[in-house]
């Protein structure tokens, strides 16, 4: 018997009277996997996360997580997940440790191993020595940080994660992507939604990019790649001492180069799709005279991928 | 279910503890308790020099902290709803305000325990202070009058008036699953308030028809109070017993009410 996936939708749909914010999204996310998902704002992250969460019922579809269906079983489904909302507000009367005991009281943890898991979370997230301050004093990276914690304070299996870093500075962000990592060792499943692509590009190992409610695409960032390096010209870049017209010239008759041009000291050469031609366009400059300095073929990073994604569809 | 039942426990425990612990509900319970007391004074001073009052027998003011309590019930049939409302016109849309709804809606408990829960927190944290008040004040009752009191009338007097400070937690409570945010909630309420104690009276004298009355939670409780404490009839439109039923049913029947619109929600 082969185990559930984290989270498998089906068809699923949410509309807001004539709008449709998510449309007919179907995706499987396996266990142990840190999933990212990438959309441009308003294409319908969120109100995915909140169908998962069970915050809001679907109009049409289903979602699966651990197995229990969203809409059936929602109290399932929430003693399961952990969730961060993009903006995640608390009760300010309350005291860091009261929250997280607050909220870690609804999983019938006995009240010492609450006050134990408070304490231990608060020191993971680097908010020890704020344990009895009131919320309503936290800065705007505290309170992010409170919001992982009270998020994780029961062990869910699958963590959900609303643009986590948002408004963070590198160093929380750094922070905070190592303590994703670290759950992800201890077999929590991530589901990442963000708009920061570096980050989700170094954590991730598979991504769904979502446009106008409608799942574009879903795969890894290497298959992703190919797939739009294969669609598209490839782009290299010379850097030399000195150019002349008459190498310039020689390049732009190799066999598969599209276009070339020069900008100060680099010559920067389109070739056609599955070109072969780098190693030419180096001799030929050399027999020209030319001295290469650097000579880099740039790959598509996320942020191509993601373009092409959403312009062009990648599915 | 089990885990929506103790989720209810949870939230209203918080709603109990934070609420006995706001400044709001300090300066609240100063004033009620000031009123109270002031009414109850005034009242005994009223009673010990004037002679019988109109429509109340000779035997009614001999019973003496029972005519000064019926005294207090008017007062709170004025005051309650002011006191109620200001308590739970916020209790579901603070949560959307402060963008802590999500995180609770997240946690392994239904819809319906989150209302009902929150109900049930805010009015611990009112009943509590409010029964000590009211205690308070027929013991003050009782002994400016230096008579004594029966027992059936006392917890009836505490009953009822919790009952109908909880109709107005519940119309609160509903006012503020509905509106988006809390000025909508404030003004919601004051309109509420006006409704029953303004547009209603005015209604009933334009259309002349006694049954309007009947759409004010007050008037339950007011014909309830009369009968329990000093033996006045609630009048022909309904029997004793139709009254108690009405002060029931006005608690129950806007809580079901915003616990159905609450759940209903798509957040």
């Amino acid at each position: 018997m082969t185990a559930s996936p984290a989270i498998e939708t089906r068809g699923l749909t949410k509309r807001y009277h004539a709008l449709t914010a998510v449309n007919a999204i179907s995706m499987t996310i396996d266990s142990g996997e840190i999933f990212g998902f990438l959309g441009p704002n308003g294409a319908g992250k969120t109100t995915t996360i909140r169908m998962l969460t069970t915050i809001t019922r679907p109009t049409q579809g289903t979602a699966l997580v651990s197995g229990h269906d969203c809409t059936r079983e929602p109290l399932a489904v929430k003693q399961r997940i952990g969730y961060m909302p993009d903006v995640a507000g608390f009760y300010g009367d309350m005291t860091a440790t009261a929250t997280l005991q607050f909220y870690a009281d609804f999983y019938h943890i006995p009240i010492v191993e609450r006050k134990q898991r408070a304490a231990e979370m608060l020191e993971r997230l680097q908010l020890g020595d704020f344990a009895d301050k009131k919320v309503k004093t936290f800065s705007r990276g505290m309170r992010q940080k409170l919001a992982f914690a009270s998020a994780i304070i029961h062990r869910p299996n699958v963590l959900i994660l609303d643009e986590p870093t948002i408004g963070l500075d590198p160093p929380a962000i750094h922070f905070f992507r190592g303590l994703i990592r670290e759950l992800n060792k201890e077999g929590v499943t991530i589901f990442l939604s963000s708009h920061t692509l570096s980050e989700v590009e170094i954590i991730c190992s598979r991504i769904g990019i979502i446009n106008k409610g409608q799942l574009m695409a879903v795969d890894s960032i290497e298959a992703l790649r190919s797939r739009i390096m294969s669609s598209r010209n490839r782009v290299v870049t010379v850097g030399v001492e000195s150019m002349t017209d008459a190498a310039a010239q020689a390049v732009r008759s190799i066999p598969g180069v599209v276009s070339v041009r020069t900008e100060q000291n680099r010559l920067i050469v389109e070739l056609e799709q599955g070109s072969q031609a780098v190693p030419v366009i180096a001799r030929t400059l050399v027999l020209n005279g030319i001295n290469i300095l650097s000579l880099t073929s740039k790959e598509a990073d996320l942020e191509d991928i993601f373009l092409a994604v959403i312009q062009g569809g990648g599915r | 279910m089990k885990g929506s039942w103790h989720g209810l426990t949870v939230i209203a425990r918080r709603e109990f503890v934070s609420n006995l612990r706001s400044v709001r509900m300090v300066i609240l319970m100063v004033i009620f308790s000031l009123l109270v007391l002031f009414t109850i004074y005034v009242g005994s001073l009223f009673l010990s020099l004037s002679g019988p009052l109109p429509g109340l027998e000779q035997d009614t003011l001999s019973q003496g902290p029972a005519i000064v309590l019926w005294f207090v019930s008017e007062f709170i049939v004025f005051i309650g709803p002011i006191l109620a409302l200001a308590l739970s016109f916020d209790v579901i849309v603070r949560e959307k305000v402060q963008n802590s709804l999500a995180l609770l809606l997240s946690r392994p408990v239904s819809r319906q325990a989150i209302a009902l829960g929150k109900f049930l927190g805010v009015f611990g944290s009112l009943a509590l202070p409010v029964v000590v008040v009211n205690s308070l004040a027929v013991a003050l009752a009782v002994a400016l009058s230096g008579k004594g009191i029966g027992i059936d009338q006392t917890v009836g007097f505490l009953l009822l008036t919790l009952l109908f400070l909880g109709t107005y937690l519940a119309i609160g409570q509903l006012i503020s699953s509905l509106a988006k945010t809390t000025t909508t909630a404030i003004l919601a309420g004051i309109g509420v308030w006006f409704f029953f104690w303004l547009f209603l009276w005015i209604l009933q004298v334009i259309l002349r028809q006694e049954v309007v009355s009947l759409f004010n939670p007050g008037t339950a409780y007011s014909a309830c109070m009369g009968a329990l404490l000093v033996g006045i009839s609630p009048g022909s439109l309904l029997p004793l017993w139709g009254y108690y039923a009405l002060t029931v049913a006005w608690m129950v029947a806007p809580l079901l009410v915003a616990v159905v619109v609450f759940d209903r929600k798509d957040e």
